[in-house]
């Protein structure tokens, strides 16, 4: 399984942001959701191995991101957009995906074709030697999520990308997502069950640093309906599964 | 919505993969690009205005002689763009941290330390870019004046190993310590170095501090008759050089545990370097042109110049002085001239006048010239060939030797003593009349006569006057005729004309 977590847990001081969280996931698109503080980032973090869990096991793309040569294979076939884009305001939008690329130890005679094709891909591609400075924050997330697939990833991480963008990227973005997912994981961390139900085949959901549903974006409906007569809140179906599945596990 | 079973992607066995990419590669390109987006272009205003009120202006009121120009360097061009270096490159080294970027950096397969010398590499770039314009500014202007010898090159290696460590230690201090306040503080702690630290070591003169670069401020003729020893130039970029090595070894040791290994042989290497300039610096002796470290002291290197002096044509006794300062012949043949033209001719009297390297003029006994010498820095002697004839060898380390009156004075005054000394009274004290005779000889060629010995008694003080009043020709005419009577006793004040 390119995502194998076995009850991992991570705790900030005496704050435990992930408490014995299990997963794993294959190729396919992957909504998490939660609420604010559910421990969303910190998981997906822990994923993208920039922090280590306190207890459990985690493997990614088989292999140990604990052990360095198993990290740095496993880093050069990942892809990650923080839920905080850090950027170098100086540098352009090739520079910029161009500079991530290299660090992903991608051969350098291949880099100006995938920067080339990850910024076509984002929509961005007239506007490749703008500077970072001189873009919407719509604009800088499109940046963030090219330097995230110019690996070619094996394991796509992204936390809250759709944030700023505007309904028609969202759409083209969704159908992006839909494409890599049949050759890799993506996890897509979002508020949004719009994202989710458009967009992914399997939806998690945490709560206080567990994870609380897996399933399809179905069953999440499904959930939803079976509490409608209970007063379940939300616009859509998919909202009404989140709320019903968040109001469970709060009780 | 893609709806797909779980599959898991062909990932091969767990810590195989393929080989790391070229990694050399990578950085230079990194590295250009962190060149093409360094913020280090914006301290090139400030170093320009820097450069041309001190480096520039102070350069052009020195001698023109290379080494006096090359020391423009160390001692005014680092502390002009050593602290702004310093201070953009803690602004490039905090960088990461301060734009938010750490999270998705160390989420890359390549370490920190690789980012980290990419950017230091930009910031140092571009630092090396604003001294070599420097340099290359300081040497065009210097290469318009001077007029002998070719530009010193150990001044710029060490200036530029220098200004790279100030470079390197602000960009260490921005990583370690991302603060808004750490690239000020950063300017501000290399410039104290540069000015207090180093310029205060030059009072020290010995040991260890003479690793300050600003030791190498040079005396007027260093390099001219022989050549500047590179020992210490050799011992500073050595230890300069480890103090860059050993800031980028610590640099790999935080924060990563990558390329560990590296990173400690890097800071190993560092250590070592400073530890052998700390060593040789406290070897090194002050010689006649430099300082020599007996360690890298190659002896070959003390063979003397070879030139050819530039001397007046048009006088009975030729003047020269070294190409050098050609500027200093008219000057030079001036300050002699007039005592040159009374002895012209006599028996003992110079046949050329020439400069030599202070160096290897005789020791000084007598406390009055040691005086003079620490006042004006030029003496002279007379000594005689192989052939017997006489040479006057004057020396000099004050740059305004023939423009000052003070200077001129002291020159032709003391060549005046030791010349008309040895013209009357070559082998033993003047008696009455040749003292009369040396007195007005010395008073009638402008020379001021030594008053630290005892007075004259009258009568020798009247026959100097007497015989000072006499017209050139008359007094020429009768030491022609009479000094060899002069010289062996037989003639008294009295008998003077």
């Amino acid at each position: 399984m390119n995502v194998d977590i076995k009850d991992v847990t991570r705790k900030f001081g005496s704050a435990q942001a992930v408490a014995g969280v299990s997963w794993v996931a294959g190729a396919g698109v992957h909504g998490l959701l939660g609420p604010n503080g559910a421990g969303k980032t910190t998981l997906l973090r822990m994923m993208a191995t920039v922090i280590g869990p306190t207890s459990g096991t985690l493997r990614l793309l088989d292999r140990d991101p604990g052990a360095h040569p198993q990290c740095r294979e496993i880093r050069r076939r990942l892809g990650y957009l923080p839920q905080n884009l850090g950027y170098y305001p100086g540098f352009t939008i090739a520079e910029f995906v161009e500079y991530f690329a290299l660090l992903k130890d991608m051969p350098p005679n291949r880099v100006p074709a995938a920067v080339a094709s990850a910024i076509e891909q984002v929509g961005l591609g007239d506007k490749a030697r703008a500077k970072l400075r001189t873009l919407s924050g719509g604009m800088l997330r499109r940046v963030g999520i090219a330097q995230a697939i110019v690996n070619d990833p094996h394991l796509l991480l992204l936390d809250e990308p759709t944030a700023g963008l505007d309904p028609e990227q969202r759409v083209a973005f969704r159908t992006m997502l839909r494409e890599i997912g049949e050759r890799a994981t993506v996890v897509i961390s979002t508020h949004l069950v719009e994202d989710v139900a458009a967009a992914c085949s399997e939806v998690v959901l945490m709560n206080a640093g567990r994870l609380v549903f897996r399933g399809t974006p179905r069953d999440l409906v499904a959930r939803g309906a079976s509490v409608v007569g209970d007063g379940g809140s939300g616009d859509s179906p998919l909202e009404r599964g989140y709320a019903a599945v968040l109001a469970e596990a709060r009780r | 919505m893609t709806t797909t079973d779980p599959i898991t992607l062909p990932a091969g066995p767990s810590g195989a993969g393929r080989p790391p990419t070229e990694p050399i590669r990578i950085l230079l390109r990194l590295t250009l690009l962190e060149l093409r987006r360094s913020p280090m272009p914006l301290m090139l205003p400030l170093v320009a205005a820097l450069f041309w009120f001190d480096a520039l202006r102070t350069g052009e009121n020195l001698p023109a002689i290379w080494a006096q120009r090359a020391s423009i360097l160390p001692n005014h061009v680092l502390p002009d763009v050593g602290p702004i270096a310093a201070g953009m490159a803690a602004w490039a080294g905090g960088r990461e941290q301060r734009r938010g970027t750490g999270d998705l950096a160390t989420s890359t397969a390549r370490p920190r330390w690789l980012r980290h010398l990419a950017s230091w590499g930009g910031a140092l770039g571009w630092t090396l870019l604003a001294y070599a314009a420097c340099a290359t500014a300081i040497y065009l202007l210097a290469a318009r004046v001077v007029l002998w010898g070719g530009p010193p090159v150990w001044p710029i290696t060490v200036t530029g190993m220098a200004v790279a460590a100030f470079c390197t230690t602000g960009f260490v201090a921005g990583v370690l310590l991302p603060s808004r306040f750490t690239p000020p503080l950063a300017a501000l702690g290399t410039l104290f170095v540069s000015i207090l630290v180093f310029q205060s070591a030059l009072s020290a003169d010995h040991g260890v501090t003479l690793l300050s670069p600003n030791n190498t401020v040079p005396p007027l003729d260093w390099g001219i008759f022989h050549p500047v020893p590179p020992d210490l130039f050799i011992v500073q970029t050595i230890f300069f050089a480890g103090l860059v090595l050993l800031l980028l070894g610590a640099l790999g040791l935080i924060g990563s545990g990558h390329r560990l290994r590296t990173a400690i042989a890097v800071a190993l290497a560092g250590v070592a370097a400073c530890v052998a300039g700390l060593a040789l610096a406290s070897t090194a002796t002050r010689g006649g042109d430099g300082y020599e470290v007996s360690a890298l002291h190659d002896a070959a290197s003390d063979k003397a110049i070879a030139y050819t002096p530039d001397c007046t044509q048009d006088s009975a006794i030729p003047v020269c002085v070294h190409p050098a300062f050609a500027t200093d012949l008219s000057g030079a043949s001036a300050a002699f001239a007039p005592l040159l033209a009374e002895v012209a001719g006599l028996p003992g009297a110079p046949t050329r006048v020439t400069q030599i390297d202070l160096a290897d003029l005789p020791q000084l006994t007598d406390a009055r010239d040691r005086r003079a010498y620490g006042q004006f820095g030029a003496w002279s002697t007379l000594v005689t060939g192989s052939n017997g004839a006489a040479v006057l060898e004057y020396g000099f380390g004050d740059p305004n030797a023939f423009t000052e009156a003070d200077t001129v004075g002291y020159l032709r005054s003391q060549a005046a003593q030791v010349v008309i000394g040895h013209v009357i009274a070559p082998h033993e004290s003047p008696d009455p009349a040749q003292l009369a005779v040396e007195l007005a000889l010395i008073r009638r060629a402008g020379a001021t006569v030594d008053a630290s010995g005892a007075a004259p008694d009258q009568a020798v003080t009247a026959a100097a006057e007497r015989f000072a009043a006499l017209s050139p020709a008359q007094a020429h005419a009768w030491l022609a005729a009479h000094l060899d009577q002069l010289r062996a006793g037989q003639i008294t004040p009295q008998e003077l004309p």
